[in-house]
């Protein structure tokens, strides 16, 4: 394995940018949502890479990628029920258009 | 160069470039599915580091339920796939120049620290020690992550209910 720590390194945060790019510009609930699970994959992919160039030893990067993907789906779960009830009391599932807590 | 160092190349690849996809498409049918290729190819990678249980998790969960999920929602919730969503350019230039600078700023962070790099060794039984590890050490994480998953389904099935 003639891979760096350091290429997987740039590869997820170039990953984790584009995610955090996608979740502050675009309008749609459904896509915001998919960013931010972007934005977990790329941290899963560091934690992978971590548990692997320390030898494979402990594994913790490895269970705590699997906490992280509790947690996403728990959270794509709700932000999925929740556009659901959005759309049937406003019409509507953009971001911008969702401001009746404004006032 | 490696077959391990072309199949890295290869997923990141797959990667970035779906990942732009999935940002900057207009179609919202075409950016899940871009999200699906992205997951995929974590996948993939996953199984490059050792990893086969969480690549298979991978796969099954997030391949396969969450992009299910996320496509019964635009079913749901929008006019098909011809819905399409207007960027607002004034915006987009300042978190443009916003992520630009943060992930120059991850960048550098990750090429300034001297990581401690163990020689990686392919082993075999990974999913065996993963799942003394999950069952002895971190056993009360993962009691606390089924209730965090309980509560979390029946949140989204009362927040979801016809009433």
């Amino acid at each position: 394995m003639d891979i760096t720590l350091n290429q997987v390194l740039i590869l997820a945060a170039i990953l984790f940018s584009i995610g955090t790019f996608g979740a502050l510009t675009r309008k749609s609930i459904v896509i915001v949502v998919m960013c931010i699970e972007l934005m977990f994959n790329a941290v899963n992919i560091n934690l992978v890479a971590f548990a692997f160039f320390s030898g494979l030893e402990a594994l913790r990067g490895q269970v705590f990628a699997i906490f992280i993907m509790v947690v996403s789906a728990c959270e794509l779960g709700l932000c999925m029920a929740i556009a659901i009830m959005l759309y049937r009391n406003r019409d509507t599932i953009q971001v911008d258009r969702i401001n009746m807590m404004k006032w | 160069m490696t077959v391990t160092s072309a199949l890295f190349y290869f997923f990141a690849a797959i990667l970035i470039f779906f990942s732009i996809k999935v940002v900057t498409t207009r179609n919202l049918f075409h950016s899940v599915m871009s999200a699906f290729a992205v997951l995929l190819a974590t996948a993939g990678l996953f199984f490059l580091f050792n990893a086969e249980f969480l690549g298979v998790v991978q796969i099954l969960i997030y391949a396969g339920a969450v992009t299910i999920l996320v496509l019964f929602v635009v079913m749901l919730t929008t006019a098909g796939p011809k819905y399409r969503i207007v960027w607002e350019t004034p915006m987009n230039i300042w978190i443009f120049i916003f992520v630009i600078l943060f992930g120059g700023m991850l960048g550098l962070v990750v090429l300034s620290i001297e990581w401690p790099v163990a020689k990686p060794v392919a082993l075999h039984g990974v999913t065996e020690a993963l799942a003394t590890r999950l069952f002895v050490e971190y056993l009360l994480p993962f009691e606390v992550a089924s209730i965090l998953l309980l509560a979390a389904l029946v949140g989204a099935i009362v927040l979801a209910r016809r009433d």
